[in-house]
């Protein structure tokens, strides 16, 4: 295996923190991210930037997808991050597949809310979905959202998720190149 | 004018400029970084432990660019230090394999391998030796290593009490690796890992005031600990990597090492045993390791059962405090403009005399 | 520039693990992110945890702008911009409106921030309730179950001595409507500015290993009770140089009679406030 990340590691996930940084303030904005990165089909290109920003060795990662051993391949030789294999215990997922469920994740506790799951759900597309309004901090009054590949109740799921806070998982959505963020504090109003 | 800390610039550039003046102005002979290591030895060894870098020439080189500032010489090494890559963790030392330069127990009149004095200030007279005053050249010097033990192995004598059962047991109960403070934010309840790094590379002189006013009385019995067994010399480290299997020797180091006997625990049902303390520090830091396996014991309190009453049994008290790099960096801070602050309590002050004073003017 | 340390002094991996706790605490508006804090070059106390913040986020386009007191020449201001000159060789600014990313100790300057900035505290002490509760293990909890009863306590008898509620600086806020959070040693006139800004707030306490966050339009309210509603500070006089009446105040002595003048804290806005008005 051949290593595919950054020529420049430093500045280049400077530049993709700081993308994410962004994403994460304006929930539900979708944003490019700035180097496009070949995975083989494996994974998508916003997906691997996020990889190659925040995963390392001391970052345990959850993989639910038909290409699992493809995509653990990836992270491990690419960032030496750990894979694991309960849900529950992992800083980051990947998910591949259409059903998941929030509850499965690292929720936290009341005590220590950020030690909790990141989510990254890979969908078909952005913008064509079912559409959702969404409010909280970093949106001014409301926004509109419209991702594919959802579960069914996610709507369900993701007001029992503001419903615990500040224990919840924090989401970020990727297709293609682009990508937007849907931390525990945005409200899905319809 | 208090307005002159804006103007910021050429101020800083004059200020570096006087404090290395400070040192150069008299012109006398710069100190070699070798005569700060051989000679100043013991502020030498206090800075790589609070440092928490064994590197006994940065050390050197930390005092003499600190001018003897102990506390800043510990915040350069510091400073350094977290720019390192770590290449591998190495195996727990073993104290017993020790090439010994002191040992001796206040708690048994004799012990197998014998009580060695080494080389200590403790029965010399404090009296000021003026001919240091003109030594010109060290040339000559005593030899007497043919005193030197023949022992290669000191087990610790406290563990004889073992035997009996006397003492409370040792258990390494670590289900993960160390904790890490240098990695790591504090968690409370403290963990002892956790809590004998914060004492390894705490302030001496804190640790040094906590564990006197525990046995003076402000500790959790008030009772007098013993010494079971002081240790200074030199251990191997060694490192295990995966690639190899084994374990290989990457070097030595001094340490010096404190078992404290205190107080026994027990009750109607459960027989009485010893509660140790345990104190481990680089270099020749024997009052440090002394005060530390003191702290170390009333840190122990809780898991005891015993009434936390004084700072030294409160883990967030001790381990919150025992840093002199957080501590000297956020006490001089105040020396930093905060007039904007000032200006707020100003305004209230006056907002409310002249409200009190008109009020009683009606 | 040959600086002899990675860009922006921190190890890729310090980097990483701050970058992963920034990106927690602004999902969890106004929580205090444990992080596991590096010691700086410069002493604790003296914005090691602003600075670390700074160093994770700032990238070679970024221009920076270090204000203490409001002002960019006082001595810790320049020489924390220094820092980051030395070792990320990055455009620096005194104008607010100029820079994408301001490290402030004590002020939030006067000129309205925008979405594409970002503002970064130093702050010394992160816990609201410490004063209160020396006990970590207790303020946690506090927090945890929103018990907020003591600081409400501790207002209101500040009130019954006082008359009013005698915090003037550090005047506790509640974010989100949630956490109650210290917004770093500024003073109260500038927490209305806190509340639905558009920028980006952080917040770094280095020797507290602490790292909290205000996303961009998220309610931020200054405690206090019904009938004594918050206030900020207010002066008889206007700025001397510039002539404002909007602007926080700095009292100058000027004689050894006690004479005083009263200037902008904030000297960007002084400075740009006078051109406006020649």
């Amino acid at each position: 295996m051949e290593y595919i990340g950054y020529q420049d590691q430093t500045h280049s996930s400077q530049n993709m923190f700081r993308t994410i940084l962004k994403a994460t303030s304006f929930p539900g904005s979708i944003f490019t991210v700035p180097e496009n990165l070949e995975t083989d089909n494996v994974l998508y290109s916003s997906t691997a930037n996020i990889i190659f920003t925040l995963f390392d060795i001391d970052t345990k990662i959850f993989i639910d997808s038909e290409k699992i051993s493809k995509i653990q391949n990836f992270i491990t030789f690419n960032t030496n991050a750990n894979c694991i294999e309960k849900s529950n215990h992992c800083d980051f997922a990947i998910i591949q597949n259409k059903e998941f469920n929030i509850e499965n994740f690292n929720l936290g506790s009341d005590e220590y809310p950020d030690n909790s799951s990141t989510i990254i759900i890979e969908v078909e597309d952005l913008v064509n979905g079912e559409e959702l309004i969404i409010e909280g901090p970093g949106i001014q009054k409301t926004k509109s959202i419209s991702p594919t590949n959802l579960p069914k109740n996610f709507q369900s799921q993701w007001q029992n998720n503001n419903f615990i806070f500040p224990r919840g998982v924090d989401l970020i959505l990727t297709c293609k190149d682009n990508f937007f963020c849907l931390p525990r504090t945005s409200k899905v109003l319809k | 004018m208090y307005v002159a800390v804006k103007g910021g610039e050429k101020a800083i550039k004059s200020s570096l400029k006087l404090l290395e003046n400070k040192r150069k102005e008299t012109g006398t002979k710069s100190i070699e970084i070798n005569q700060i290591k051989e000679q100043l030895s013991f502020a030498v060894d206090r800075v790589i432990n609070e440092g928490s870098l064994y590197d006994k020439d940065l050390s050197a080189l930390a005092i003499k660019q600190s001018q003897g500032d102990l506390v800043e010489a510990i915040f350069l090494l510091r400073a350094y230090r977290t720019t390192l890559e770590r290449y591998a963790y190495s195996t727990a030392i073993d104290t017993s394999k020790i090439i010994i330069k002191r040992r001796i127990s206040a708690s048994f009149k004799d012990i197998p391998g014998g009580q060695i004095l080494g080389p200590t200030f403790d029965y010399s007279h404090r009296l000021l030796d003026f001919s240091l005053m003109k030594e010109d050249e060290i040339n000559s010097y005593e030899n007497i290593n043919n005193q030197e033990p023949k022992n290669k192995e000191f087990p610790s004598v406290i563990d004889y009490l073992n035997n009996e059962n006397l003492l409370e047991q040792e258990i390494n109960n670590l289900k993960d690796n160390p904790f890490d403070v240098t990695r790591d934010p504090m968690k409370f309840p403290a963990s002892r890992d956790q809590w004998m790094q914060i004492l390894a590379r705490g302030d001496e002189g804190f640790l040094l005031g906590l564990s006197y006013s525990a046995i003076r009385g402000f500790g959790s019995k008030g009772t007098h600990p013993f010494v079971g067994e002081i240790k200074y010399g030199i251990v191997d480290i060694f490192i295990s990597p995966d690639e190899l299997g084994f374990e290989i020797c990457i070097g030595s180091i001094e340490i010096s090492e404190c078992q404290m006997i205190d107080q026994f625990e027990g009750n109607k049902n459960t027989p009485p045993q010893f509660t140790r303390g345990y104190g481990l520090t680089f270099g020749y830091n024997e009052r440090k390791s002394m005060a530390i396996s003191i702290v170390d014991r009333a840190l122990k309190s809780e898991g005891y059962g015993e009434e936390i009453k004084f700072p030294i049994q409160d883990h967030e008290f001790v381990l919150y405090h025992a840093d002199n790099v957080e501590a000297q960096g956020f006490v001089t801070h105040l020396k930093l403009p905060h007039y904007v602050d000032f200006q707020g309590e100003l305004n209230l002050i006056r907002k409310l005399r002249n409200e009190i004073l008109q009020g009683k003017k009606l | 520039m040959k600086t002899g340390f990675n860009f922006a002094y921190l190890d890729e991996a310090t980097k990483r693990m701050i970058r992963r706790k920034i990106l927690k605490a602004v999902c969890i508006p106004g929580y205090q992110c444990p992080f596991g804090g590096r010691e700086m070059p410069l002493a604790y106390g003296w914005g090691t945890g602003g600075i670390q913040v700074t160093a994770s986020i700032i990238g070679k386009e970024d221009i920076l702008k270090v204000i203490d007191q409001g002002a960019d020449d006082t001595t810790n201001a320049v020489s924390i911009k220094n820092f980051f000159k030395r070792v990320c060789n990055i455009m620096t600014t005194d104008k607010t409106a100029e820079a994408s990313l301001i490290q402030t100790r004590h002020r939030i300057p006067e000129t309205t921030l925008n979405k594409d900035q970002i503002i970064v505290y130093q702050v010394p002490q992160p816990e609201p309730l410490r004063k209160l509760e020396p006990k970590e293990k207790e303020t946690r909890k506090l927090h945890a179950y929103k018990e907020y009863a003591l600081m409400h306590v501790k207002l209101y008898e500040e009130i019954s001595q006082f008359g009013s509620v005698i915090k003037t600086w550090a005047y506790p806020v509640e974010t989100n409507n949630r956490y109650i959070t210290d917004p770093t040693p500024i003073p109260k006139f500038d927490n209305p500015k806190m509340n639905n800004m558009e920028a980006l707030q952080l917040f770094g306490a280095g020797r507290e290993k602490r790292i909290y966050a205000i996303p961009p339009y998220t309610k931020v309210k200054s405690l206090d009770f019904e009938d004594h509603p918050f206030e900020i500070q207010t002066w008889d006089e206007c700025c001397s140089i510039c002539g404002s009446t909007k602007s926080y105040l700095d009292e100058i002595i000027i004689n050894n009679e006690g004479k005083k003048n009263f200037i902008c804290s904030d000297t960007d806005f002084c400075k740009s406030n006078l051109e406006k008005n020649k």
